[in-house]
């Protein structure tokens, strides 16, 4: 499931961001109604990071160098307090909230 | 009865990083119903046609993932006999209180396999309040709701160690070997499917080398169409699709695999023979396992491998 049910979500946030991943050399519109993972999975790049989608697997790691995200819970045995307090994210777990770059982990 | 010994999968608990959308996934999804909730806050389910108090339990925590998984053994007094068994196996156990941390259930017997995991067994369980009838009885007393599960059904765990995990599971156990699939060079197991009496599976164990890992849990459906709907309810809601509708080769079931909110996997599936004690090992090599698990594409999906919580 959509960690982010579009049902309890009320007025859908219309804005779209742009996704910038230096070391691919690539960019992505993002919704800020769904997850980084889901336009990168849309993007059809670097199938392997669409595993469980909830927080709970840990394959879709990121690198977050810039920009502002809303977060839901990740486990912790992926990603520690201190992970978090860095920038190191589960792409299923963030949605944009301005224009990001950022860099693949996984 | 000639069932003895262990009698079948009956309990699991997991972990769920959103207690609230967990508890809407597997009662609202699934189908399950809430018993009530422990002292700690854990959320005790149950599916409709399952007579035990619960078969379920919700954990709010860090990490996803299982906690325990529980079988239901045939007297209290065969958990003496387990004890003594377990210990001379050589693996860790002791026993857990009757109404402790799951209200309703007998003193379990918790032992610690060699993969991490950890098994309860019980036998003394009150029957849980909204259970199938038992006179003039009929189909079931509530409509069924969401996907319609019926019971929890098994589970398939990954970890290290699995082949000492397998002998505890025949030998102390007293598990029929139903099916496996060979390493790639033909010596030894990769995955065991056991069971405790009739069903394909209550457990199945993959060698891995992180320990206490979970790959999903399964629930039980009535038919193909069944499995038709919950596709159908996995679109309308959204929810993670991991594999699926389609057949397995192992075991012959027809099944759906998706996720819960928490990134745990489920499965839904229907069908499948029934297993006697008399019937030979089948055997997947490790080339055909591609069709084992996806019957009808014969590939082998890598997120269905290697995706675990």
């Amino acid at each position: 499931m959509d960690i982010f049910d579009p049902v309890r979500v009320g007025r859908a946030d219309e804005r779209t961001f742009t996704i910038s991943i230096p070391s691919l050399e690539i960019s992505l519109p993002c919704k800020a109604t769904e997850t980084v993972l889901t336009a990168i999975y849309r993007a059809g790049i670097l199938p392997k990071l669409w595993g469980c989608r909830g927080g709970g697997c840990g394959v879709c790691k990121i690198q977050l160098h810039g920009g502002q995200v809303d977060k839901a819970p990740m486990s912790r045995d992926h990603i520690s307090i201190e992970d978090e307090k860095r920038g190191v994210l589960l792409a299923c777990c963030i949605k944009p909230r301005s224009d990001l770059t950022l860099d693949i982990i996984s | 009865m000639s069932i003895t010994g262990i009698l079948r999968s009956g309990l699991m608990q997991l972990r769920v990083l959103d207690l609230d959308k967990a508890v809407e996934h597997y009662v609202y999804r699934l189908g399950m119903d809430e018993v009530g909730r422990t002292t700690d806050g854990r959320v005790m389910l149950k599916c409709f046609d399952e007579f035990d108090h619960h078969s379920f339990v919700l954990r709010q925590a860090d990490t996803a993932g299982m906690d325990l998984m529980g079988f239901k053994a045939e007297s209290d007094a065969y958990l003496d006999v387990l004890e003594e068994k377990t210990k001379a196996f050589g693996l860790p156990c002791r026993f857990v209180p009757a109404n402790s941390d799951q209200p309703g259930f007998g003193r379990r017997l918790s032992v610690d396999l060699p993969t991490g995991h950890r098994f309860d067994f019980f036998a003394d369980v009150e029957m849980a309040e909204d259970h199938p009838e038992l006179r003039n009885p009929d189909i079931w007393q509530k409509e069924p709701h969401g996907m319609g599960v019926s019971c929890f059904d098994h589970a398939l765990l990954y970890g290290p160690n699995s082949k000492e995990a397998v002998r505890y599971c025949t030998e102390v156990m007293g598990m029929g070997v139903v099916e496996v699939a060979k390493l790639p060079d033909g010596n030894g197991d990769i995955c065991t499917w056991m069971t405790s009496a009739n069903r394909t599976h209550d457990v199945a164990i993959l060698e891995y080398e992180q320990p206490g890992k979970l790959h999903h849990v399964g629930f039980k459906l009535e038919d193909w169409s069944q499995v038709g709907h919950a596709a159908d309810l996995i679109s309308i809601y959204n929810i993670g699709l991991d594999a699926g509708p389609m057949r397995h080769g192992v075991t012959r079931g027809q099944t759906i695999y998706f996720f819960d909110p928490s990134g745990n996997r489920n499965e839904v599936y229907a069908g499948g023979y029934a297993y006697y004690p008399d019937m030979p090992v089948r055997v997947w090599d490790f080339d055909q396992v591609g069709k084992g698990i996806f019957y009808y594409t014969r590939e082998l999906n890598e997120r269905f491998l290697s995706v675990v919580t």
